[in-house]
């Protein structure tokens, strides 16, 4: 039996001094952007949960929707799945198509109002042990409750991209190779979670263990 | 003063542990703060609290204040004004001071330490003297710098760019440079006087201290009179109300060690006001703390309803008590106030009267953004996450170029 070691995740933003005033400013950026700061606005804004009041998963969306106010393009932002790609590499040449099919069909460019400009970001992260390690799965759901929410992303968001697997998170994984359990497997696995927030997620986790363990003690 | 562990009640146990580990990595690391005041404005403010409790994890920290003349306070307030946004010309002569007032200091300061922070542009070119520095030497820049004036901007740029790192409060105030750039939001601390729980007698006591009457709603600005901070303007927004709504408005400020202007400020909105009993206007004595906290309580509706701002932290403190809060949409603010969800930004002295009108004839809607405002705040801008990021910095710096730091083991569970 392997125990789950939990770890903790602190991001501190940089910003990279860019900013675009439009569509066309925003799609030229983007496609100079190194990956890490593709990575911290598509990835990582679930990490973001301080500070961002959106309703879309990633900052891009968020951005087109309410600063560029073109809710089409926001919308087809909020659809795109970049944990659907390999690498962000992959991720950043469909968005830039999504965005460039979007612009063709567009008469104008379309600006942002002054002080409404996206910014663009990468992070530094530190990942560190967070002192919590389980080995049953009573342990694990109240391991569940106490865990800062920024764990919670690495654990459940993160790492998939770390082992470019979508459907790895590290839990079921943990799950899958210590305990006879492919139902609650296939529970974890089928959250969608790029479009909930970490904190839903939380809930989601812990009502499937409040399931699994009923009647345990 | 309060300790780490008094904040498990607000935060929960599971930050108090993120904020341990993570300080367990810059253990007996020697960190000192610079900043140009000990008593009033933000920044001080936040020292007061951040540097114990930093103490308090095991990490030598210092704080040290640069001393200056009146001279040199009235330049960098000049400074502190070009570089949110003022078109303003110096002169050889001053520039002078203003590096030579630093040089003073570098001889007589004691910056010895493996991390040097300084705050703001006053103490800037204090690098400028440490040329053989082992240390990491990082600018917290706490102004709103989304449009400096060019000139002067080029000037500082070049001290800037000496450093190994700048902290922004909020993107918009980040700027093109060659070195690692990081976004750490102000705070608040929920224990401190200004706002802890006050029981009704406290309250009371301060309403009679400054004779105000709760017979009609209040409106209440918080903040230093500055000329930034738009006092005339909130009373022209009063104004407005009053016409549709019977209500008082309280002013309520003091002035600061490093800002000379305050008192020509505060004699410009004494005579807009003048006869005027509903307008209260307030001369705070420092460390008044309590009385601050108290008027936030009594008030109905709190205004920041300033022209720039590096983060606001008034608003914060009047969200943090369950106020709904009206500020101008500028700097900091804009990413605290979101309309209808936690507060609401305006743009005109008339947008400020509506909105007021809007939350006085809607109570339960003030009541529920007040609440929402009151959550966003314990989520995002208390001192535990500031000091949290502070930790994260402090490691950072140790490992310069990379951007996913592991610490303990490298293999993580489920084999990546």
């Amino acid at each position: 039996m392997k125990k789950f070691k939990f770890y903790d995740y602190t991001m501190l933003i940089s910003p990279t001094g860019q900013k675009a005033s439009n569509l066309k400013e925003f799609l030229n950026i983007i496609e100079q952007s190194e990956d890490k700061v593709l990575f911290h606005h598509l990835y990582q804004s679930h990490a973001r949960y301080d500070q961002r009041v959106g309703e879309f998963p990633n900052d891009f969306a968020n951005w087109a929707a309410y600063d560029l106010e073109d809710l089409a393009l926001a919308e087809k932002l909020a659809n795109f799945d970049p944990y659907d790609y390999k690498t962000v590499a992959e991720a950043k040449e469909a968005l830039v198509t999504i965005i460039e099919e979007h612009m063709w069909d567009l008469p104008t460019i379309p600006w942002v109002r002054k002080g409404s400009e996206f910014y663009f970001s990468s992070a530094t992260t530190v990942i560190t042990p967070l002192g919590i390690e389980v080995s049953d799965l009573k342990g694990f759901r109240d391991a569940l409750n106490e865990i800062p929410a920024s764990s919670l992303y690495f654990h459940f968001y993160e790492t998939r991209k770390i082992k470019k697997e979508k459907e790895h998170d590290d839990f079921s994984v943990w799950i899958e190779d210590n305990f006879d359990k492919k139902e609650l497997v296939r529970k974890f696995r089928e959250i969608d979670f790029y479009f909930f927030s970490v904190e839903e997620v939380r809930k989601k986790l812990i009502n499937i263990m409040n399931k699994e363990l009923k009647g345990t003690k | 003063m309060a300790v780490l562990k008094d904040y498990e009640d607000i935060i929960g146990k599971r930050n108090i542990r993120q904020i341990e580990m993570l300080a367990k990595l810059s253990r007996n690391k020697k960190v000192v703060m610079v900043n140009s005041t000990r008593d009033g404005g933000g920044v001080a403010e936040i020292l007061h609290r951040l540097v114990p409790l930093i103490n308090e994890l095991g990490i030598n920290c210092r704080w040290e204040v640069i001393s200056a003349d009146k001279d040199f306070f009235s330049i960098t307030k000049k400074i502190h004004n070009a570089l949110q946004g003022e078109k303003i010309r110096f002169s050889g002569e001053e520039l002078e001071i203003y590096r030579k007032v630093n040089e003073d200091n570098a001889r007589n300061l004691n910056l010895d330490a493996d991390i040097v922070v300084i705050h703001d542009p006053q103490p800037l070119p204090l690098i400028d003297f440490y040329k053989a520095r082992r240390a990491k030497w990082v600018w917290r820049c706490h102004i709103d710098m989304s449009g400096p004036d060019l000139r002067l901007w080029k000037f500082l740029k070049n001290y800037l760019e000496e450093y190994d790192a700048s902290i922004f409060s909020i993107e918009k105030f980040s700027k093109s440079l060659s070195h690692p750039q990081y976004l750490i939001a102000p705070s608040i601390d929920p224990l401190s006087d200004k706002n802890k729980v006050l029981d009704k007698d406290e309250i009371k006591a301060v309403s009679k201290m400054y004779n105000i009457k709760k017979d009609k709603p209040v409106i209440l600005q918080v903040s230093r009179f500055d000329r930034f901070k738009d006092p005339i303007g909130v009373i022209k927004a009063f104004r407005l109300v009053r016409k549709e709504i019977n209500c008082q408005l309280i002013l309520a400020g003091g002035t600061a060690s490093d800002d000379p202007e305050g008192e020509a400020v505060l004699e410009e909105v004494r005579k807009e006001a003048e006869g005027d009993p509903d307008i209260h206007i307030l001369l705070l004595k420092p460390k008044s703390d309590i009385e601050i906290n108290a008027l936030q309580r009594i008030a109905d509706v709190v205004l920041q309803k300033s022209l720039k701002e590096g983060f606001g932290l008034t608003v914060t403190e009047a969200m943090w008590k369950g106020k709904p809060v009206i500020g101008g949409e500028v700097g900091g603010i804009t990413t605290q106030l979101h309309n209808h969800r936690t507060g609401f930004l305006v743009n005109s002295i008339e947008g400020a009267a509506y909105r007021i009108r809007y939350l006085l004839n809607r109570p339960l809607i003030s009541k529920r953004i007040g609440e929402q405002a009151k959550k966003f705040v314990s989520e995002n801008f208390l001192i535990t996450r500031h000091l949290r990021d502070y930790l994260s910095l402090f490691y950072i710096l140790e490992n310069p170029g990379k951007n996913i730091i592991y610490t303990g083991e490298n293999e993580i569970n489920g084999g990546s």
